[in-house]
């Protein structure tokens, strides 16, 4: 009997990728996962013109978002943030009648140039990651999708190649283990 | 030979000496005319005595009038006014007729010439009242618009009272009109050659490019309805009006009108001296009580009549002062129905000249009640601030677009999508069949006309897009927009960087060169194919254009000096190279200075 298998589709914003080390070691890694469609975003969309209707589509279509960007000014690169804006619409996504995303799952995966000692009260950033990355989990919350734990890779800017290889096997292999149960480990 | 030159002479003469004047002192053109037309005519200082040729010719001028009115209408406007027309007209008639009917019975009259007076005195002048009218732009308000619907009614309705006329004498006379079928059926054939065959007789004569002919052709067109119209004993000027409302919706209509409108002016000005050449003086001088008693009293009955008409049909009371003066005269038709009713003894000659000279006394005393209304009365309405003249239909186009090809089509295509609805102008009849034939409004004519541009709504627009293919027309249409037409916001296609510079100096700030961005696009595409990532190439570009456009600007500041010197493609090549090598430099200092974002943000 054929088990059923569970789509993702993966996100990365960021507006250099090519110059990305840890972005794109990500990207690579996760080329052979089950079912997986992964957009390029600043690709598709250099001049900041979306297709709302076509990114709606694709969300419909697969049972885990995933999002992977660069953590720039605590935040989301703007393209990526201007696709919130206007692809999350009300009455779709959220609101009254909006339930097109519920039950979906959401994963956030993210790189930051800091060191993870930073991301704390004491630290240079003053906030913990789980305090700055509350607007992606209440905008997940709000769109009645499950939340989880965001993959952080930290560092980003001075880690090894390694470093780099072992964070991207990681993410891919959640990614894999979704494909086959539809859960996330 | 010698007795028409100097005839011409002293009409011009006399125009040009009255009526500034007149116009100086408040009194209107109208009455400038009325009065040159007096002093020189028969009953004047005699200078022209032979009366009958002029005013034939002068008919004309009501005529032009009556089609360009018709032009300017929207036949579906028409049909919307049905109402007034044949509801208000119909009643402003019969009350009037009425009215004067019971005075006349009063004074000792038989009822046939009463009502024959009352008819008369019913019409109201069609020339004077839309003067009025559009000179105050209130044609589209209640009032005026109620006033022209009358108007128009009076006009269809003089046909059949003429026909009534021989009934009232109670003898059959022989009239000047054909059988009805006759005339519906040249009606007919009108309407149909006026829709279909015109277009396609205007679009050769508009390709020949020879804008004397199209004027020759504009001006057939008016004079041969009229003379159909008269050979069918049909009133000329209805006949011209039709004319027009046919064209109204054509793309030549702009340009007819803009042909059309000096001949009506000089026209109509000859129509009100041959009125005022008519006033029979010496009749007057006899028996001046009575004239006086017929001014006054039909002045006073149409004030009171529209003013009851007003109240009933609900115009609101602001507009009821206006309305009921504005037609308070008698109008051209009275002549005409007086000289037939003459005819048929239905009057004495005695009363006739008395009536005649009525009614020219009452036009001559329209433009003192305009005068009157405007310094007491308007200002007393205007104190009250109540916006209750609806505009009905909105003639005065925001936008203007002078050139409808590739880059005219592309932003009127952007605004009607958005619902707005410029007004285009093109010079290309083939390009404008083409367009035409996909739904867009473009009307003929060369936007390097200043009276075109005016009778397009120039004067009124917010904004005037230069879209034209040729730099010379295009700098032209920019320097008649500026000087003429100062409140206007100008957007320009530049066709190269030499019409830039030239768009500069006439401080045009918004302009845009018709290939460049295009060009960038495709530029942009190119480094896409040879590897580069999308953000980047499209960053690229946008440099690109940041940096060539201030070489522009600086290179525009620096070119008079030695544009003497140097020839003018050798400057272009030079600019070239400069602008290559200004923008390398530009894009590898900022290609250093561009990096990730450093650790912890």
């Amino acid at each position: 009997m054929e088990k059923k298998s569970f789509s993702t589709l993966l996100i990365v914003a960021h507006p250099y990728l090519e110059k990305s080390r840890a972005n794109r070691a990500v990207v690579q890694a996760v080329q052979d996962v089950p079912r997986i469609t992964v957009r390029r975003l600043y690709d598709l969309y250099p001049y900041f013109n979306l297709d709302v209707a076509a990114e709606q589509e694709l969300l419909l279509r697969h049972d885990l978002i995933v999002m992977q960007h660069p953590l720039y000014w605590y935040s989301m690169p703007a393209l990526l943030k201007l696709w919130v804006d206007e692809v999350l619409q009300s009455g779709w996504a959220y609101g009254p009648g909006g339930d097109q995303l519920r039950g979906k799952q959401f994963l956030l995966s993210i790189t930051a140039g800091g060191a993870k000692q930073g991301y704390s009260p004491e630290g240079s950033n003053r906030f913990d990651m789980e305090t700055l990355l509350s607007p992606w989990n209440q905008t997940v919350h709000l769109c009645h999708m499950k939340w989880h734990t965001p993959k952080i890779l930290h560092a980003s800017i001075h880690a090894s190649a390694e470093q780099l290889q072992a964070h991207a096997l990681d993410v891919r292999q959640a990614l894999i283990h979704f494909a086959r149960e539809g859960s996330l480990p | 030979m010698n007795e028409l030159l100097l005839d011409i002479v002293f009409l011009l003469a006399a125009a040009v000496l009255v009526v500034p004047l007149t116009q100086k002192v408040g009194l209107g053109s109208v009455l400038g005319y009325l009065i040159a037309g007096l002093a020189i005519g028969p009953h004047g200082f005699k200078f022209i005595t032979a009366t009958e040729s002029i005013a034939q010719v002068s008919e004309l001028g009501v005529v032009f009038l009556l089609f360009i009115i018709g032009l300017e209408l929207d036949p579906k406007r028409l049909w919307k006014l049905r109402i007034p027309i044949f509801g208000m007209g119909l009643a402003q008639v019969l009350l009037v007729c009425a009215l004067t009917t019971g005075l006349g019975l009063l004074c000792g009259l038989s009822w046939p010439t009463g009502v024959i007076v009352g008819l008369g005195f019913a019409m109201s002048s069609t020339a004077i009242s839309t003067q009025i009218l559009k000179e105050r732009g209130m044609l589209a308000s209640a009032g005026g618009s109620s006033a022209f619907s009358i108007l128009l009614f009076q006009d269809i309705a003089v046909i059949p009272i003429l026909a009534l006329l021989p009934w009232l004498a109670g003898a059959p006379q022989p009239t000047n009109a054909q059988p009805a079928w006759k005339i519906v059926l040249v009606v007919a054939f009108v309407i149909f050659a006026g829709h279909y065959l015109m277009r396609h007789v205007f679009r050769l004569v508009a390709s020949a490019h020879l804008r004397e002919v199209f004027t020759a052709l504009s001006l057939l067109m008016v004079v041969g309805l009229a003379a159909l119209m008269q050979s069918l004993g049909v009133s000329m000027a209805l006949g011209a009006f039709l004319g027009g409302v046919l064209l109204a919706t054509s793309e030549y209509r702009h340009a007819i009108e803009t042909d059309i409108e000096p001949f009506k002016g000089l026209l109509l000005g000859l129509f009100f001296m041959a009125v005022g050449m008519s006033v029979d003086i010496p009749t007057i001088f006899l028996h001046p009580e009575v004239v006086l008693g017929l001014v006054v009293s039909v002045i006073v009955l149409k004030i009171v009549a529209h003013a009851l008409l007003a109240l009933v049909f609900r115009l609101g009371r602001k507009e009821i002062p206006f309305f009921s003066l504005v037609l308070s005269q008698v109008g051209e038709f009275a002549f005409v129905l007086f000289a037939a009713a003459t005819g048929l003894g239905l009057l004495s000659a005695e009363m006739g000249a008395e009536l005649s000279a009525a009614i020219a006394i009452s036009m001559a005393v329209t433009p003192l009640l305009m005068a009157i209304y405007d310094r007491f009365i308007a200002p007393r309405l205007a104190r009250s601030h109540d916006m209750s003249h609806e505009v009905m239909v909105n003639e005065h186009p925001e936008v203007l677009i002078a050139g409808f090809g590739r880059v005219g089509q592309i932003i009127g295509r952007l605004l009607y999508a958005n619902r707005i609805r410029a007004t285009v102008l093109d010079h290309d009849p083939d390009q404008i069949e083409l367009v035409r034939r996909f739904g867009f409004k473009v009307y003929y004519g060369d936007a390097t006309r200043l009276d075109l541009l005016e009778s397009a709504g120039a004067g009124t627009a917010k904004i005037l897009v230069v879209a034209v293919d040729d730099s010379d027309a295009s700098l032209l249409i920019v320097d008649l927009a500026q000087q003429h037409f100062p409140h206007l916001r100008i957007v320009v296609r530049a066709r190269n960087v030499a019409h830039v510079y030239d768009l500069m100096d006439r401080k045009v700030e918004i302009w845009e060169r018709e290939t460049f961005d295009s060009s960038l696009r495709l530029g942009t595409e190119v480094l896409r194919m040879l590897g580069w990532a999308p953000y980047q190439a499209v960053r690229a570009g946008f440099k690109f254009r940041k940096h060539n456009l201030k070489l522009l600007f600086e290179m525009a500041s620096k070119r008079g000096n030695q544009r003497e010197l140097v020839s003018v493609t050798k400057q272009a090549r030079e600019d070239l190279e400069k602008m290559f090598a200004g923008e390398g430099e530009q894009l590898r200092r900022d290609d250093e200075g561009w990096v990730i974002h450093p650790e912890g943000r």
